[in-house]
């Protein structure tokens, strides 16, 4: 990934983080997976702890969303 | 007033995601092949691209409960679960193979995964979820 589109992400997702507070939602899980892909745009290599952070995250989204609904 | 101007502000967060979609063409999911096999790299950043869109996903969720979003919500939702909820064995045998570097299972896993969130992502568009488009 450039340098131009990880500029554009870092400006997007701030975008994102300001709209989700306004809403009065959580920024964290929307944050950290914003950090991981900079992060991985930036070093251009994964390490399995990178990959082990990114699952973790993900899998709690996933199992947040997959509950169910009363 | 206030659950109008939460909608809104979530209303927004989703429609941001569209932008967001533009800076993310490097993540996007992309159909797996011999020529474009699924490497740890790519795992990576499939992973925090779905990590995203379950972000806002679940802030819809949030707003549901919350009663600030619009009154299909919860239906909206179990249809969607529907399909993420395929999801997580799916994630585990992609994980693995691409860890042994099994490429073909992995290819196979990664396009059942893609199918999957590609008809999440179809329920939430018919729905007229904000920003799903952008899913």
């Amino acid at each position: 990934m450039d340098a131009v589109a990880v500029f554009a992400l870092i400006e997007k997702g701030l975008t994102i983080v300001t709209a989700l507070i306004a809403a009065g939602q959580s920024v964290e899980p929307a944050m950290q997976a914003l950090m991981n892909l900079v992060t991985g745009a930036k070093q251009g290599t994964v390490t399995p702890e990178q990959l082990a952070q990114t699952e973790e995250l993900l899998d709690q989204q996933v199992t947040d969303f997959n509950s169910d609904i009363q | 007033m206030r659950k109008m101007i939460t909608a809104l502000a979530l209303a927004t967060a989703l429609a941001g995601c569209a932008q967001l979609q533009e800076a993310l063409q490097a993540g996007k999911l992309l159909t797996a092949s011999v020529s474009n096999p699924v490497t740890r790299e790519r795992l990576k950043t499939t992973e925090d691209t779905l990590a995203v869109a379950f972000g806002l996903l679940n802030a819809y969720k949030s707003a549901c409960i919350k009663g600030a979003a619009d009154v299909n919500c919860k239906s909206n939702i179990r249809a969607i679960q529907v399909y993420t909820r395929k999801l997580p064995p799916l994630l585990a045998r992609l994980r693995s193979f691409v860890n042994n570097n099994d490429q073909v299972n992995a290819i196979m896993v990664f396009n059942e995964l893609k199918s999957a969130y590609d008809n999440a992502k179809n329920v939430a568009t018919t729905a007229a979820i904000p920003g799903a488009g952008a899913l």
